[in-house]
């Protein structure tokens, strides 16, 4: 009836909604004047719907809203823009077509609070199975940053990390709601709610939040039951944080304020890092003391009393410093690093508190920060990191980055860490180098800045990479193409016909021809390379969750986790490297603090995983500085379990390659993470199944690392060409002992057990592959063969080949599914003439030989 | 019986035609890739007779089917006119390519349905169970082979079971 009494009206509103929308298609995101005159037509508009058409007004407010955030670069403008499309085109089919609100999708805006669960319906034709599983895929990446998000917020807590979070908790909330999956949708409203209120939240129920969605999606893809336990996160999300306080200066003065300290605090940071190289410098000192001071007196006097606090408090220790009572050095100037960064983000608090966006909330981690302050000022700091529990982020070495440079170089590192190895009260690194003359100060405080900024601040701007997805399968048949494309190259321009009338330009139209096409085939092989980032990335929380569960203190410092892999090696790794985290966690770790003050080592233990290229091969290491291995318990349990015999002598590095062999495990108490025996035998042969190798070093009370080699791809492996009559053969050169030409008194035969040759004095049976693949060859004799000795688990066979043709590098190509399974051969390789040569697959030839060996003697 | 008709009908279409053994033999065309002149073709280990081996086919290894031994018919020796068809079967987890060695390509056909009858339950040197039809073609007649069933029914098994 309302709609009656404003008929008149309404007919010029659906116009100006119209036209709106038409605006929608025409309007370039860039000009903000063309937005911001949308943002006031969708205010009027909604005032005039407000009494005829509720939802509709509502959706028209909160466009109005998205407009907003677009126009203060708020949200991706995409992003946004996606909304306000969404909501007027929700409108319009409400007021001008006259659908139902409910249909249109617009009674439950995401407004609704988090107890009154919205009924929200699915938009008529918008939601299909095909969207539903497009937004399926993506989520393990969003739930992937979620964790990294949370783990960074709590590293380093702040307004910037928060915001982040909030971004992807936003934009999940909104496709949540337009998929009507209402839990999901509340419980995001529930977490940016809190993120909104705190700045930060509770890790722990973040990380549990974010398991709980892990289940959701699971649930949704395998049509199982939605998870429980939403009610218990949404409490915990609403539980009242520590309060943030209004802002009651006067804005003006406070604006002002903002602007002077970050002036100071820029300042500062150039001024210790001047202090850093030259300690002496009273200058840079006062400065640095200046900058506190002032911000305290202004502080003080805007009632700012945080900020007031760590202030006063820095200011007592830099005057300490400035008397001479402290030396502004190791860590304590890492603690007027931290204290400087810290009042970077609270001043940033104030100036969001500023423009009206939030409160002034507390500074996370405030009091500890205090306490540091203190004991630097006292002079009883201990280092810095012994302070820090849970995980740390990538910290690169001062060396590292110099040596990266160009600024030093890594033989003068080398020296001066040896060097500084040897003094009773370590110097820093930097110091040490300007002193011997390996590098320039001003080189060091440049690679000190940018340590400090990649470990210390998440608000430096992050260059984001634009990227597609595309569908793997897809992506394999580029590569197969780029494939075929250089082996028609290659006959192409190695035809004896076109050989015979080359021309000077078409010899360079050739030469061309062919660098593209290499250019193209690596380009395609870089194509399946991911960095192993996400994967290590993952490492950081299980660190985490295992310190937690064991009650250590153990930090994970991640190198390289830009070194790239192929997609399949990264995506198998991850599983062996949880295990051996696990085992350098729970195992390798001294259980109690004690232990390892006791040792003479810091009382927070480290883990560090490290990639890094080497040789045509990746290296993976994860060390700790635990306990490390105990050769003479690895030894007794291998003797008990007889795997190894009594007497037997071993190397220190065989012992340690024993726990990689199937039960055995030295812990003396099985804890529910790891210990059960099982472990390191999966490990080596997941590690085996990509091709690479697994080793361990361990250094009794200092520590163990586990190094993994790996093929750079799956696709690629060194082999050994042989003839074998009119055959070809590829035998992987990874699993070739050496070549030999039998001498005739090597050779022997041994009833029932067919010829053996004897190899450093050891006895290895030959392997006459005709035999073995069942067919009548020839049978030339041992003696006129060459030996190719090859070694898998099981143990070592010699196959007998008239002739080694030479190493290459074999493109592996599978042999389909209809001779998949082939015994004894993997796949084969396209040899240089066009034809096919099949690679041996050595372990199972061997184990042929010994069946048929066995076949052969039950019947004698 | 019009219904088995029907049903038969529904495989007229192009086909290409070959020789094995002196009998015209017809391939859905839908289902070839390329034909080929014979290349060397790399044996393969272990494997039932009727698989001749690998081939590369630009950058691809596929394997190759001798279809007289598939057939139980006497093996002979290439000739100039021995091809591979190269073809796109349909298998439980999807398509492979496999090549076929015949004797001769002859061409392609077009088959309308009333020249396909249903396959004959016996009196033919080649398995039911693989054909779709007979065509007729003015006085000859021509085997309509079912590929997919040819090549990745039993038979695969029977090599995965040696493999095993």
């Amino acid at each position: 009836m309302a709609k009656a009494a404003r008929k008149p009206r309404l007919p010029s509103l659906r116009k100006s909604l119209n036209q709106i929308c038409e605006q929608l298609v025409l309007v370039d995101l860039s000009d903000l004047q063309a937005l911001a005159a949308m943002h006031t037509a969708t205010g009027e508009l909604a005032a005039g719907l407000e009494t005829s058409h509720g939802p509709a007004a509502g959706a028209l407010r909160e466009a109005g809203q998205w407009l907003e955030r677009i126009i203060m670069a708020e949200v991706v403008p995409a992003e946004g823009w996606g909304q306000v499309g969404r909501l007027l085109a929700a409108a319009q089919a409400v007021v001008c077509e006259g659908a139902d609100p409910v249909q249109a999708g617009l009674v439950a805006a995401p407004v609704a609070a988090a107890d009154a669960p919205p009924a929200f319906a699915p938009l008529p034709g918008n939601v299909d199975e095909a969207i539903l599983g497009e937004f399926l895929a993506r989520q393990p990446a969003v739930l992937e940053e979620i964790e990294q998000q949370a783990l960074a917020l709590e590293r380093v807590p702040g307004p910037e990390p928060a915001r982040e979070l909030r971004r992807v908790i936003h934009t999940l909330k909104g496709e949540a709601g337009l998929l009507g999956l209402t839990e999901v949708e509340t419980l995001c409203h529930a977490i940016e709610s809190a993120l909104e209120r705190e700045g930060t939240a509770v890790t722990d129920t973040l990380l549990e939040a974010r398991d709980w969605l892990a289940k959701v999606w699971a649930a949704r893809e395998g049509g199982g039951e939605p998870p429980a336990g939403l009610e218990r996160l949404l409490e915990r999300l609403a539980a009242p944080a520590a309060e943030s306080v209004p802002l009651t200066a006067d804005p003006d003065l406070v604006g002002e304020f903002v602007a002077e300290a970050r002036e100071h605090l820029e300042a500062t940071d150039v001024h210790l890092m001047t202090i850093e190289t030259e300690p002496s410098d009273g200058e840079a000192l006062a400065a640095v003391f200046r900058a506190f001071h002032t911000i305290k007196g202004v502080a003080g006097f805007l009632a700012l009393e945080e900020i007031g606090r760590l202030a006063h408090q820095s200011e007592n220790l830099l005057d300490r410093a400035r008397r001479g009572e402290v030396t502004l050095a190791g860590p304590v100037i890492d603690v007027v690093f931290d204290a400087t960064d810290a009042m970077k983000r609270m001043v940033g608090t104030v100036e969001q508190a500023l423009r009206g966006q939030g409160g002034l909330v507390p500074e996370p981690g405030l009091d500890l920060l205090l306490e540091r302050i203190g004991q630097a000022a006292a002079g009883t700091l201990k280092a810095a990191a012994e302070m820090m529990v849970g995980t740390e982020g990538p910290v690169r070495r001062l060396g590292e980055i110099l040596v990266e440079t160009g600024a030093a170089s890594s033989e003068g590192v080398a020296r001066a860490l040896a060097a500084q190895a040897t003094q009773p009260e370590p110097e820093r690194l930097g110091t040490l180098l300007v002193r011997e003359g390996e590098a320039r100060p001003r080189d060091v405080v440049q690679a000190l800045r940018s340590q400090r900024g990649g470990a210390g601040e998440a608000s430096a701007p992050v260059e984001v990479r634009e990227t597609i997805k595309v569908d793997t399968d897809r992506l394999d048949r580029l590569i197969e193409m780029v494939g075929e494309l250089v082996i028609v190259e290659s006959m192409v321009s190695q035809s004896r016909e076109l050989r015979e009338n080359l021309s000077p330009a078409l010899a360079r139209s050739l030469a061309q021809l062919d660098k593209i096409t290499r250019e193209l085939q690596e380009m395609g092989m870089a194509l399946r390379m991911v960095p192993l980032r996400s994967t290590f990335q993952k490492m950081a929380r299980l660190v985490r969750d295992l310190a937690r569960k064991s009650g250590k203190a153990v930090e994970l410092a991640l190198v390289g986790e830009d070194t790239e892999l192929d997609k399949t090696v990264v995506d198998r790794i991850g599983d062996p490297l949880i295990h051996m985290i696990r085992n350098a966690v729970d195992h390798g770790i001294e259980p109690d603090a004690q232990a390892r003050r006791a040792a003479g080592k810091p009382e927070t233990g480290r883990v560090e995983l490290r990639a890094f290229h080497k040789g045509g091969n990746i290296h993976i290491e994860i060390s700790d500085d635990g306990r490390g291995l105990d050769p003479e318990a690895i030894l007794a349990k291998a003797r008990e379990r007889g795997l190894v015999r009594e007497g037997e002598q071993l190397s220190e590095r065989e012992i340690y390659g024993l726990i990689f062999e199937p039960g055995l495990s030295t812990a003396k108490k099985v804890t529910d993470v790891s210990g059960r025996g099982v472990g390191m035998d999966v490990v080596k042969r997941n590690i085996e199944e990509l091709r690479g190798q697994v080793e361990v070093t361990s250094e009794r009370g200092r520590g163990s690392t586990i190094s993994i080699r790996l093929p750079l791809t799956l696709a690629i492996i060194d082999g050994m060409v042989v003839r074998l009559g009119g055959e070809r053969l590829i035998v992987p050169t990874l699993s070739i002992v050496r070549s030999i030409r039998p001498r005739p008194e090597e050779l022997s035969s041994v009833f029932g057990r067919g010829e053996m040759i004897s190899v450093q004095g050891k006895l290895v049976p030959l392997v006459r592959l005709d035999d073995v693949f069942g067919r009548a060859g020839h049978q030339r004799a041992a003696a006129d063969s060459i030996v190719v000795i090859v070694e898998d688990g099981s143990g070592q066979a010699g196959l007998l080949v008239d002739e080694l043709l030479g190493q290459q590098q074999i493109v592996i190509k599978s042999l389909g599914d209809y001779l998949k399974g082939t015994p004894g051969i993997s796949g084969g390789a396209i040899m240089a003439d066009g034809r096919v040569g099949l690679i041996l697959d050595v372990s199972s030839i061997v184990r042929l030989a010994q069946a048929d060996g066995e076949r052969e003697e039950a019947v004698v | 019986m019009p219904e088995t008709m029907k049903s038969v009908s529904e495989y007229a279409g192009k086909y290409l035609t070959f020789q094995l053994s002196g009998e015209v033999y017809g391939l859905e065309i839908l289902k070839v890739q390329e034909i080929m002149g014979l290349m060397p073709v790399t044996h393969v280990p272990r494997t039932p007779d009727f698989i001749r081996g690998v081939i590369n086919l630009r950058g691809k290894v596929i394997p190759v089917i001798d279809l007289r031994l598939k057939f139980g018919l006497i093996g002979k020796d290439d000739t100039e006119k021995t091809c591979i068809i190269v073809v796109q079967v349909r298998h439980e987890q999807g398509s492979l390519t496999i090549g076929v060695i015949v004797d001769e390509v002859c061409e392609v056909i077009d088959l309308k349905g009333e020249q396909i009858e249903a396959a004959p339950s016996f009196g033919v040197g080649v398995n039911t169970e693989f054909i779709l039809g007979m065509g007729k073609l003015g006085q000859k007649v021509l085997t309509m082979l079912d590929i997919d069933k040819v090549l990745a029914s039993g038979e695969l098994n029977l090599l995965e079971t040696t493999a095993a």
